[in-house]
């Protein structure tokens, strides 16, 4: 009696540790997918760091006394790639988002510049690359959603405390990427 | 009382829902060109059809065309990238597709060429928008729509048969003698070059490094209808212009 019933908890026990296991196995797909959703985002936005000397240069040697916006993208810039954590990038890529709106705005007071075949080859590579952004950001966005979801809800939510998993941050876009630039007088 | 609301929120989330799947629900492609809002003349369209057909037994690179009024409210840029991945243009392990979506509608008038992951060492973005500008544009302002998609089309096969397709520094002077001469060029690859295509061209860059994968005709369609896209994505690369 005392054997069955060993036997009934052994089986119990075990059917325990196939679920616990494979729980833990799907919270690590997901977390491998926000953590390769994240990587693409990153590609991305060193993809647009890459190109903006070159944009930088070609409007300088129409609008050389533009002085100041040339600033402000350099520090944006630098301040990309010298972010440590995913929500410095974050945030390092909004400014830079707005930095280069201002840019592009300047850009419209120079008629000779806006048709030169250069500029408009690296604008479109830039739009191309904040494209690519965008999408990137909407597929990080969809991995963390299901991440997040997922370590909140029951059984994985036993797992997730049990190994300390935290929700990771959403990629909100800069509010000024999605206004249309106001023109300053 | 309560369950009473409580199952009637559930209806309007199940509502909401079902909503969303249909204004997401993308039409299903008809062939390699879906000229849904028919601008599209007949012979352009054949010529596409048979192009896009050609570049995909030789190459194993899809190209779809699309018309359509407009794009439910996203940008067209969103738009292209996720037709583009719903319909899977290029083959699934090459991610080897092309998308040129026109919209003409009340107030949207856009194009926009999206580029398979695969192709977009060899059609960067500033190429597409260049090549947008320069062979398809001219044709849009004088509402010739199928024309312009078609010379489009063709620029952008001859790019990724790794032509070199000379980009004019002046635009408009240079562009008729450009485009008599690539049609010539085309008729001449067209008539000697059927079995190597594009091969023999001197402008050829071998330091391009692309070398477009050759494969046999899949499925044995032979002269074969169209058969569906092959499952390819894209990322969100190319370019889109406004007119």
């Amino acid at each position: 009696m005392v054997k069955k019933g060993l036997i009934i908890a052994g089986i119990v026990v075990l059917l325990l540790v196939i679920v616990v296991i494979g729980q833990y196995n799907s919270l690590v797909n997901l977390e491998t997918g926000v953590d390769a959703a994240w990587a693409q985002v990153e590609n991305q936005m060193q993809r647009r760091a890459d190109l903006i000397p070159n944009l930088v240069n070609t409007v300088k040697g129409f609008a050389s006394h533009e002085q100041q916006i040339f600033e402000d993208i350099a520090a944006a810039r630098s301040r990309l790639l010298n972010a440590q954590t995913p929500e410095d990038q974050m945030e390092a890529n909004n400014s830079l988002d707005t930095a280069l709106g201002r840019l592009l705005m300047v850009v419209e007071n120079y008629p000779t510049l806006k048709a030169d075949a250069s500029f408009i080859r690296l604008q479109d590579e830039l739009a191309g690359t904040e494209n690519r952004i965008a999408y990137a950001r909407k597929e990080y966005n969809e991995a963390v959603e299901k991440w997040n979801r997922s370590i909140r809800r029951f059984p994985t939510v036993l797992i997730a405390r049990m190994f300390g998993k935290d929700p990771y941050p959403y990629f909100q876009a800069s509010e000024q990427a999605r206004e249309v630039p106001q023109v300053q007088f | 009382m309560k369950k009473g609301v409580r199952i009637g929120l559930g209806g309007v989330l199940i509502l909401v829902l079902l909503v969303g799947n249909v204004f997401a629900a993308f039409p299903r492609p008809v062939g390699f060109v879906n000229d849904y809002i028919n601008v599209i003349d007949p012979e352009s369209k054949n010529e596409m059809e048979a192009l896009a057909r050609k570049v995909r037994e030789e190459q194993g690179i899809e190209i779809a065309v699309v018309t359509l009024d407009s794009t439910e409210g996203m940008s067209i840029e969103e738009y292209a990238v996720e037709l583009f991945n719903d319909w899977g243009i290029g083959s699934s392990t090459e991610d080897s597709g092309l998308l040129m979506l026109l919209i003409l509608g009340e107030e949207q008038r856009e194009i926009r060429v999206e580029v398979g992951y695969q192709l977009e060492g060899i059609l960067p973005d500033g190429k597409v928008g260049a090549i947008l500008d320069q062979y398809v544009l001219p044709y849009f302002y004088e509402g010739q729509w199928g024309q312009g998609l078609l010379t489009g089309m063709k620029a952008y096969v001859a790019e990724l048969s790794g032509e070199e397709f000379e980009l004019a520094e002046e635009r408009d002077n240079d562009f008729v003698k450009t485009v008599v001469s690539f049609f010539i060029l085309m008729m001449l690859l067209m008539i000697f070059g059927s079995r190597t295509p594009f091969i023999m061209g001197p402008g050829r860059r071998s330091s391009r490094g692309y070398v477009p994968p050759t494969r046999g005709p899949r499925g044995g369609g032979g002269f074969g209808g169209f058969g569906g896209f092959g499952g390819g994505r894209s990322g969100g690369g190319g370019a889109s212009r406004r007119f």
